[in-house]
């Protein structure tokens, strides 16, 4: 394993690949400022660029992007007080009052550098873990590996933002449109009508940037395109917010790896990880009075472990090729466009590409903090653009990377169509990153389900790992339903992206 | 199904307009997945599996989806950006909404007739314009970006539409 990771090192840093590292850590710190916009938006963007890449060069791109936008969400959080993505909307409450004292640099660095350490040790957990993932994964066979695919879909289905039944419809549909094309085991057309367009099925990428770019913009300018109306100076206190996270190193530590093992778990996204974060930071702190009126503990804690979850979150995107987000789920489409396959074959055979995600997220965490330090300046005036100007030119690019996916009309009349749902779906609750799983997960589902079923029949059912697996699956999607009959609602707060990452991952 | 309420109306935290959007959603949604399993049992048998599968599910979730949104039961936490009962006109919102949809969708109508470069400048154009922006700052914007757009074009091998009309001109 040593060796597999210095040759990965050694890849990774070849000129070429660490061009696209580079270029995917600047795209995703720019797309981070922008607030309602996150790396799932980002990634959507950058993976027609992915086609006929080698996949070194694809992967530390994606992942470049990935790693960073939590870094760069901050700003707006801290400084106007608007998340910049689902990922910072903890630290709003207490990164926004300390910037309305004057204290907005001390925050924002305190931040950065605890993103880093979280991003680090996140890659360090999902290092950990591959000696484990060799004989776990050859112990799955088809069955099992079908079961764990509904485990996941049902978890991110009914955690998912605060509509379990919806967040299932959701998911289901996202299966449904799946189904549209050549069938794989027979190559029969199904549910085409007649057009040709729809013979090879919805492409990937026009469906998630209509569900997760399309809604942001049209959400922003139909409430007439101001993000927010009050604006807090960056202020002092660089120094001082590195001098924080140093004399909190354990917050910093502990916190990081509650949010590797959260984002492990599918269907636990950034605002999920990043609330409950600062809810244990505030339960466990002593002296709680200055929590929400600007205690630096309440922006490191969420900050280094919404940066923690991606490595938690490749952990079962690469292992069993199930993404738990949905960007992990447009991640794993990307590496299969690009000729890998997630999941047991990659783990056994190319743990030097696994290799190349854990350093790609380790040197993206570092450069990303580096240059959010240092062109702070005019990072913040990004941030600070009215979106009306931005939203052209996002709107062209979208069109653009939509357009590239087949070269077909069809792809941008899709992804109006999607941009048109996701609005709706935004607007109303629904959680969208579960049909963008949905969608992604349909075709490996039908392929087990195959599989199985000629293989097997209805006795694959009774297998020991599959009832274990389903009993986990009917337990954790009945608890979570009664768990959220029980708690009161509380409103979103700000961006409008589910917890499965929405836009933010 | 028993009659919509007042009462229950109110128990959901969307405004009614979304509230209504939500329950035709569902609706056709539930009408989608029921024409679904009847469509797939056309199909061979090994195309024919899965969308049942997928098909009976659907049914399932989106009959209880729609018990709940309509006995107010979901959803619970309100629309995804809007603070519920937010100071707004839901009905601006929607109009607004619509008109930008509009737009994009006369911006496709206008890159399938006159192509990629056209269409965008005049699109970039007439946005900036519609936003406050000066003639000079909006054509200098537009001109960039169509002109970044072309380089990429030619350096990575960007497919970008010709446009019907101009491809029958020229």
């Amino acid at each position: 394993m040593l060796d597999a990771a210095i040759s990965a090192l050694g890849i990774l840093l070849s000129p070429q690949h660490f061009g696209y590292l580079l270029a995917g850590t600047a795209v995703g710190l720019i797309i981070g400022i922008l607030p309602g916009l996150g790396g799932m938006v980002g990634l959507a963007l950058l993976m027609p660029l992915t086609y006929g890449l080698d996949p070194v060069s694809g992967i530390a791109m994606l992942i470049g992007l990935t790693s960073v936008t939590t870094v760069a969400d901050t700003y707006t959080s801290v400084l106007m007080g608007v998340p910049g993505s689902a990922a910072s909307q903890a630290t709003v409450m207490d990164g926004y009052p300390m910037a309305q004292r004057g204290e907005g640099a001390r925050a924002l660095s305190a931040s950065f550098l605890a993103s880093m350490f979280g991003g680090l040790i996140g890659a360090l957990v999902l290092t950990v873990t591959l000696p484990f993932a060799v004989p776990m994964v050859l112990a799955l066979g088809t069955p099992e590996l079908l079961m764990l695919t509904f485990l996941a879909l049902g978890m991110v289905a009914v955690l998912s933002g605060q509509n379990p039944y919806l967040g299932m419809l959701s998911a289901v549909s996202g299966l449904a449109i799946g189904t549209i094309g050549s069938a794989p085991s027979s190559g029969t057309f199904r549910f085409t009508f007649g057009t040709d367009y729809l013979l090879d099925g919805v492409t990937l990428t026009s469906l998630a940037m209509g569900l997760f770019a399309i809604p942001e913009m049209i959400a922003v300018l139909s409430r007439g395109g101001a993000i927010a109306e009050e604006r807090a100076e960056i202020g002092r206190g660089w120094l001082q917010g590195i001098r924080d996270v140093l004399s909190h190193k354990l917050l910093v530590f502990r916190h990081a790896l509650i949010g590797a093992l959260i984002g492990f778990l599918p269907g636990l996204g950034n605002s999920i990880i990043d609330w409950v974060n600062y809810g244990i930071v505030v339960k466990t702190a002593k002296d709680k009075s200055q929590f929400g009126r600007g205690d630096i503990r309440g922006v490191i804690a969420p900050e280094s472990a919404t940066n923690a979850k991606e490595g938690g979150a490749l952990i079962p995107t690469l292992m069993f090729g199930i993404p738990g987000s949905g960007s992990m789920a447009l991640l794993l489409a990307a590496m299969v466009i690009m000729g890998v396959e997630p999941g047991p074959t990659l783990i056994v055979s190319h743990m030097d590409l696994v290799f190349v995600v854990v350093w790609s997220i380790a040197i993206a965490n570092i450069i990303g903090t580096a240059v959010a330090f240092s062109l702070s300046g005019p990072i913040t005036k990004l941030a600070f653009m009215p979106f009306s100007k931005v939203m052209p030119i996002l709107l062209l690019l979208i069109s653009l990377g939509s357009f590239q996916s087949s070269q077909h009309m069809g792809d941008l009349a899709v992804l109006l169509l999607f941009g048109v749902v996701g609005w709706v779906m935004r607007r109303t609750g629904i959680p969208r990153a579960p049909l963008l799983i949905g969608f992604v997960l349909s075709g490996l589902i039908e392929q087990y389900l195959w599989q199985v079923m000629s293989r097997y029949g209805f006795e694959w059912l009774q297998r020991p790992g599959v009832i274990v697996i389903g009993t986990l699956a009917v337990a954790a999607v009945g608890l979570s339903i009664y768990s959220k009959s029980r708690t009161k609602p509380r409103p979103e707060t700000g961006t409008g992206q589910e917890s499965v990452g929405g836009v933010g991952r | 199904m028993s009659r919509e309420t007042p009462q229950r109306a109110s128990r959901s935290l969307l405004p009614v307009w979304d509230r209504n959007v939500l329950l035709g959603l569902v609706t056709f949604g539930l009408l989608v997945f029921i024409a679904m399993w009847l469509t797939s049992a056309g199909f061979m048998p090994g195309a024919r599996m899965y969308p049942r599968f997928v098909a009976g599910v659907g049914v399932l979730v989106a009959a209880l989806a729609l018990w709940r949104v309509w006995t107010g039961k979901e959803p619970r936490g309100g629309a995804g950006h809007e603070l519920p009962g937010r100071d707004e006109s839901v009905r601006d919102v929607y109009t607004r909404a619509l008109k930008l949809v509009a737009s994009i969708a006369l911006y496709y109508l206008g890159i399938l007739l006159f192509g990629f470069v056209l269409a965008t400048a005049v699109y970039l154009v007439a946005f900036a314009r519609r936003y406050g922006e000066s003639w000079l700052r909006s054509v200098v914007v537009a001109a960039v970006c169509v002109t970044l757009v072309y380089v990429l074009d030619k350096t990575i091998d960007l497919f970008l539409p010709k446009g019907l009309l101009l491809s029958a001109l020229f």
